[in-house]
C-alpha cells in the first residue's frame, strides 16, 4: 500500500492527473481510435490470430471417405429435371410431388401449415441404431435468400437424403427442410418444431442450409455464411468441420461472401474481420440466407452457398460437403461444448477468440465514459457547488427520454412508419430542441454526463453478447461526444445528425447496399416481430434515448453564451 | 586352486538351482485392458482385441484371460459394420467375430477393479471367471491401452490410475506370490512413465513411448471413419504373428528390437533391472503363450499305490479293532470328515509338498555344508 500511496503522492505531485482531467475528450477520442485501429490493424498483423482447430475429438472431419459421387450423379440429375419442372407451380403442388419422393425413399414426411407463411415440406429420416434423440437438420428452401429457384441445393438435398437412408451409420436422426424461402417460413417451421409439431425427430444439433441456384452441373468455390440473429454464432467447430471438409474436396472456400478469395494478405484479413462484424450487426436486417432463422434455439446453423458456373467442381461434390459435415457431427457424443462461441475470423482458417477482440469494443465503452466524466467535471458538481436539482432533474429528463423511446420502439408496432417523415422528424429535432428546452450550463453538464453514461452502460451490456453491434453503435454514436458547448451550433447539430441512430443506421445499411433502403426501420421491426431480432430495440432504447438527452441539451449556448464567455474568463484568470 | 574349484562348484550348483526354479512356471494368465470409452477411441478397443486374439491363438484359454474392455464399438450406431471391429483397412480379420469373452465392460472397468483384480482383494461373491487365480508359477501378460501422460492414465474419461498403483499393486501381487513373472505392456501417450516406478522383482515391461511423446495411430479406415490401430500395438502384432508355433525360440529382445522408432513413430522403451535375467532369453511364448507341455514326473513310479501319511492314517485306522478308540488316542479329531473330504486333494497335496520340501531341505544341506568347507578353509590359509 505505501508503494500505491507514494505512486499516487507522485502523480499528483506532478499534475498528470489534473492534465488527464483536462485532456478528457482528448482521451475519449484516443480510446475511439484506438478501439477501431485494435480490430481493423492490430488483429490483422501477423502473430495476433490463430489458425482455426478441431477441438472436439469425436468430430474427426473427413476421417471417412465421401461415397456422394459418380454413382449419385443421375439420380441427382433426375431430380434436377423434375424439380426445374416446378418452378411456377405453386407452393402445394411442389410440396406434394417432393413429399411422395421423400416417402418413397421409406423417410416420415410431413408437412406443416402456417396461415400466414404457408406450407413447409419436412421428412426425418430415422437414424437406425440411433436412439434418435438428436438430429441433425438439413434445409433446402424453395428459393434461396435471394429469391432465386434453390433447384441445385434441392436435387443434392433429396438425393442426399436417398443416399443417407441407404447407410446404417447414423446415430442422429437426419431431418430435410423444404421451406417456401429460408426466411420468416424456416424461422416459423423452428419455432414449431420446438412447441407444436406432431412430428419431431429430438433435440437438433446441427443445420446446414443449401443454396445452390440454376441448372448448372458445376461450381467454382463455396461460401460460408454463420452470422446469427442477435450475436449468436455457431460454435466454431461446427465452421472448421464444414472449411475442413470443403478444403478436403480441394475446393476454395470463403466466409461471409468476401469476394477476393484468393487473397490471403493484411488487406484480406482486415476486410475478412469487417465482413464478420458487418454481416453480424445487420443480421436479420438483410435477406435472411437461413442460418439465421435457427438462432436461438442452441443449435449451430451455417450456411453452404454454391458460387460461380464455371467449374471445375460438379453438383455432387457440393453434395459431398453435408455429406461429410453430417457424418463428422454424427459422430459426436455430446453437444457441441468445446472450441469457441465468441471468434472473429479472419480467413477460414484463421480466428480470433472473444478475449483477442473484446478490448476493441471496450475502449469504445470507456470513451463513453470518459466522457461522461469530462461532463461531469465540467458541471462543477465534484467542486462543492450544489447541484442536486439538476442532477435529479438531469436524471428525470433522461428518463423520460427513455420512457419516450420505449413508447417509439413499441408504438412502431402499431402502423408502419413513413421513412421520409420519420428521418425528417429526426433532423427536426435537432435544429428545434432550443425552443422545447434549454438548459443551463451547469444542467448541460449533467445531461450529457448522464447521457452517456447511459450509452457507455448498453455497450458494456452489449458488447459480449453481441459485440458486433456493440461495436458498430459505439462508432456510428461516436460523433455526439464531440457536440461541445464551445463549437459552433452548426458543427453541433451536424454531429447530432450524424449520430442520430436513424439516420445513421439508414445511411450506413444503404452504403452497403448501394441504394436507399427506405424499408430499413420496417425491416428491423420486421425482424423483431417475426425472427426475434433485437437490433431495432436496442437501436431505440440503447441508443436514441442518450441521443435525445444530448440533442435536448444542445441549445445551451445559445441563451447562455454570455454566461458561457464568462466561465472562459472565469478559467483563463 | 582346490578351494577355488571347491567354491566353484558350490557356486555353479546354487546358480543352477535359482536359475532352474526361475523358470518354472506352470500356467500363462493374460490381463487386457482398454481404458478408453466413446467411438473416437475405436482404435483403443481393436488393440485390446487384438491382443486377445493373439494370446488366445498362442495357446491361453479364455479362462485364464481377463478382458477389460470400456466400451462397446462393435454394436456402436456409427460403426458401418455392426458386429464387427477391425484391426486393418483390408477388413480380413473381424476381431470381434468368434467367441469374444469380455469379463469387464463399459462402466465396470474402473480403477478399483483393475488393483482388485490384481490383488484379488474381492467379496466372496465375486464369480470366478472375473478373478485373477494366479499363484507363484503363473507368468502374467498385462496390456493396457488408453490415454495416458505423465504417469497417468486415463480411465473411462473418470478417473486415472498411476503408474505408482500399479507398482504398489505389483508388489502385493509379489508379496502375496500371485506371480512368478510379470509381462507389462502399455501402449499410450507417455507410456514409459507408466512402469518407471515398478519396484518388484521379476517383471519386465515395454512401452510405446517416452516421457513428453506422443503415441500415434497406423492408419485410419475410410469406410469406417476412424483410426482403427495404433502403432506400436500394429509393429508388435505384426512380429507376434511370426510366431506360428509354441516352441518358438523368439524372444521377447527380440520384439523389442523390431519395434523401431521408424515403425513406431516413437520411442518404444524397455524395463528390464528388476527382471534380473536376461532379455533375450526372455520367450515370447513364455507370456504370450500357454504351458502346454507336460513332462512326466519319474520320481513318483506309481501314484496310485503310493502311500502317504494321510494314507497310513487311513489304513491304521480302517484296520484297528476300535476305531473310536483309535481316534482318542491319535488324536485325530476330525480325521474321519476330513479324510471323507479331502481324500483326493489331501493326497496330492501331501505328495507335493513332500516333494518340495526334500528339494528344500536339499538346498539347505548344500549351502550348509559349503558354508562349513569354507570357514574352515579360511580358517586354515593363515596357518598355511
Amino acid at each position: 500500500m505505501a508503494l500505491l500511496e507514494k505512486i499516487v503522492r507522485r502523480a499528483v505531485q506532478s499534475g498528470i492527473l489534473s492534465k488527464a482531467i483536462a485532456n478528457l475528450p482528448k482521451l475519449s477520442k484516443l480510446c475511439t481510435i484506438i478501439g477501431v485501429l485494435w480490430l481493423f490493424a492490430y488483429l490483422p498483423m501477423e502473430g495476433n490470430y490463430r489458425n482455426t482447430y478441431i477441438s472436439e475429438n469425436a468430430l474427426m472431419p473427413n476421417q471417412a471417405y465421401s461415397y456422394f459421387r459418380e454413382t449419385e450423379w443421375n439420380n441427382v440429375r433426375g431430380f434436377r429435371t423434375e424439380l426445374n419442372k416446378l418452378e411456377h407451380k405453386p407452393a402445394k403442388e411442389r410440396n406434394e410431388v417432393v413429399y411422395h419422393w421423400l416417402e418413397d425413399y421409406g423417410l416420415k414426411p410431413a408437412i406443416y401449415e402456417h396461415e400466414t407463411y404457408g406450407s413447409t415440406l419436412y421428412a426425418v429420416l430415422n437414424a437406425q441404431r440411433g436412439d434418435g434423440t438428436e438430429a441433425m437438420v438439413l434445409t433446402a428452401p424453395w428459393f434461396n435468400g435471394d429469391g432465386y429457384f434453390n433447384t441445385g441445393a434441392l436435387a443434392v438435398s433429396v438425393g442426399l437424403l436417398r443416399f443417407f437412408s441407404t447407410w446404417p451409420v447414423w446415430s442422429k436422426n437426419i431431418i430435410l427442410v423444404i421451406p417456401e424461402n429460408p426466411g420468416v417460413p424456416l424461422r416459423s417451421w423452428v419455432e414449431a418444431y420446438h412447441t407444436s409439431l406432431p412430428l419431431t425427430a429430438g433435440t437438433i444439433e446441427s443445420a446446414v442450409v443449401l443454396d445452390y441456384t440454376g441448372m448448372s452441373d458445376y461450381f467454382d468455390y463455396i461460401d460460408v455464411e454463420y452470422a446469427g440473429l442477435n450475436g449468436v454464432l455457431p460454435n466454431l467447430d461446427l465452421v472448421n468441420t464444414a472449411v475442413h471438409v470443403i478444403e478436403h474436396e480441394g475446393m476454395k472456400v470463403t466466409i461471409n461472401g468476401m469476394k477476393n478469395y484468393m487473397a490471403n494478405d493484411f488487406e484480406a484479413k482486415a476486410q475478412n474481420v469487417l465482413l464478420g462484424i458487418e454481416k453480424m450487426a445487420i443480421a436479420g436486417l438483410n435477406n435472411i440466407k437461413g442460418h439465421e432463422s435457427f438462432s436461438g434455439w442452441r443449435i449451430q446453423a451455417l450456411t453452404l452457398k454454391a458460387r460461380g458456373i464455371e467449374g471445375p467442381f460438379d453438383i455432387t461434390t457440393f453434395g459431398r460437403v453435408p455429406e461429410a459435415t453430417f457424418r463428422s457431427v454424427n459422430n459426436m457424443l455430446e453437444k457441441f461444448h468445446q472450441s469457441f462461441f465468441f471468434y472473429l475470423l479472419l480467413s477460414p482458417k484463421w480466428f480470433v477468440s472473444i478475449a483477442s477482440y473484446l478490448p476493441a469494443a471496450v475502449l469504445l465503452s470507456v470513451s463513453f465514459a470518459l466522457s461522461a466524466l469530462d461532463a461531469v467535471f465540467k458541471s462543477g458538481l465534484l467542486n462543492g457547488n450544489d447541484g442536486s436539482k439538476e442532477s435529479i432533474l438531469a436524471l428525470v429528463v433522461c428518463g423520460l427520454c427513455t420512457a419516450f423511446s420505449f413508447l417509439l420502439s413499441m408504438l412502431s408496432h402499431v402502423g408502419s412508419l413513413h421513412p421520409q417523415v420519420f428521418l425528417v422528424a429526426q433532423v427536426s429535432i435537432v435544429f428545434s430542441s432550443g425552443w422545447v428546452f434549454s438548459p443551463s450550463i451547469k444542467m448541460y453538464h449533467c445531461l450529457k454526463a448522464a447521457a452517456f453514461l447511459y450509452f457507455s452502460i448498453v455497450l458494456t451490456s452489449l458488447l459480449v453478447v453481441h459485440f458486433a453491434l456493440a461495436f458498430v453503435i459505439g462508432i456510428l454514436a461516436f460523433p455526439m461526444t464531440l457536440v461541445s458547448s464551445q463549437g459552433s451550433k452548426l458543427k453541433n447539430n451536424l454531429l447530432l445528425v450524424i449520430s442520430n441512430p436513424f439516420i445513421a443506421t439508414f445511411a450506413v445499411t444503404s452504403l452497403l447496399r448501394d441504394q436507399f433502403r427506405w424499408e430499413i426501420f420496417d425491416r428491423m421491426i420486421f425482424a423483431w416481430e417475426s425472427l426475434g431480432c433485437w437490433t431495432w430495440h436496442i437501436v431505440c432504447i440503447g441508443w436514441y434515448a442518450p441521443w435525445l438527452v444530448v440533442a435536448l441539451s444542445n441549445n445551451v449556448q445559445a441563451l447562455s453564451s454570455k454566461n458561457d464567455e464568462a466561465s472562459k474568463e472565469k478559467k483563463n484568470v | 586352486m582346490q578351494l577355488l574349484n571347491q567354491l566353484f562348484i558350490v557356486f555353479s550348483v546354487l546358480v543352477l538351482f535359482v536359475s532352474s526354479e526361475n523358470n518354472e512356471h506352470t500356467n500363462n494368465w493374460a490381463v487386457l485392458v482398454c481404458t478408453s470409452r466413446f467411438w473416437f477411441n475405436y482404435r483403443h478397443m481393436a488393440n485390446t482385441l487384438s491382443m486377445y486374439r493373439t494370446v488366445k491363438r498362442l495357446g491361453i484359454p479364455d479362462s485364464q484371460i481377463i478382458l477389460m474392455l470400456s466400451d462397446d464399438v462393435s454394436c456402436n450406431s456409427r460403426n458401418l459394420y455392426p458386429g464387427a471391429v477391425f484391426n486393418n483397412m483390408d477388413h480380413s480379420l473381424d476381431l470381434y467375430g468368434e467367441s469374444v469373452e469380455v469379463d469387464y465392460r463399459g462402466y465396470e472397468v474402473t480403477v478399483n477393479n483393475f488393483i482388485r483384480l490384481l490383488t484379488d482383494r474381492w467379496d466372496e461373491d465375486q464369480p470366478k471367471n472375473k478373478r485373477l487365480l494366479t499363484d507363484e508359477n503363473s507368468n502374467i501378460f498385462i496390456y493396457m491401452t488408453g490415454h495416458g501422460g505423465e504417469d497417468f492414465l486415463k480411465f473411462q474419461d473418470a478417473e486415472e490410475i498411476a503408474s505408482q498403483d500399479i507398482a504398489d499393486a505389483f508388489q502385493q501381487m509379489h508379496e502375496k506370490k500371485r506371480y512368478n513373472e510379470i509381462f507389462f505392456m502399455i501402449d499410450t501417450c507417455q507410456a514409459n512413465t507408466m512402469y518407471s516406478k515398478f519396484y518388484s522383482p521379476n517383471i519386465l515391461a515395454m512401452g510405446s513411448s517416452e516421457l513428453d511423446e506422443s503415441s500415434y495411430s497406423h492408419h485410419s479406415d475410410v469406410e469406417i471413419g476412424i483410426a482403427i490401430i495404433d502403432r506400436f500395438t500394429f509393429y508388435a502384432l505384426e512380429y507376434l504373428e511370426k510366431i506360428k508355433e509354441k516352441n518358438s525360440n523368439l524372444s521377447i529382445q527380440d520384439l523389442f528390437d523390431y519395434l523401431t522408432f521408424e515403425r513406431v513413430h516413437s520411442h518404444a522403451g524397455m524395463r528390464t533391472d528388476l527382471y534380473g535375467k536376461n532379455v533375450s532369453q526372455a520367450l515370447i511364448t513364455d507370456f504370450f503363450g500357454s504351458v502346454q507341455e507336460f513332462l512326466p514326473d519319474t520320481a513318483v513310479v506309481d501314484l496310485e499305490n503310493s502311500k502317504t501319511v494321510l494314507d497310513l492314517a487311513v489304513e491304521q485306522y480302517n484296520e484297528a479293532p476300535n476305531p473310536e478308540e483309535y481316534l482318542a488316542k491319535t488324536k485325530f479329531v476330525n480325521a474321519k470328515s476330513a479324510i471323507n473330504r479331502n481324500m483326493q486333494v489331501g493326497q496330492d497335496q501331501l505328495l507335493l509338498s513332500d516333494e518340495q520340501s526334500i528339494k528344500k531341505y536339499f538346498v539347505a544341506f548344500f549351502i550348509l555344508l559349503s558354508t562349513l568347507f569354507f570357514s574352515t578353509l579360511v580358517k586354515r590359509v593363515p596357518e598355511a
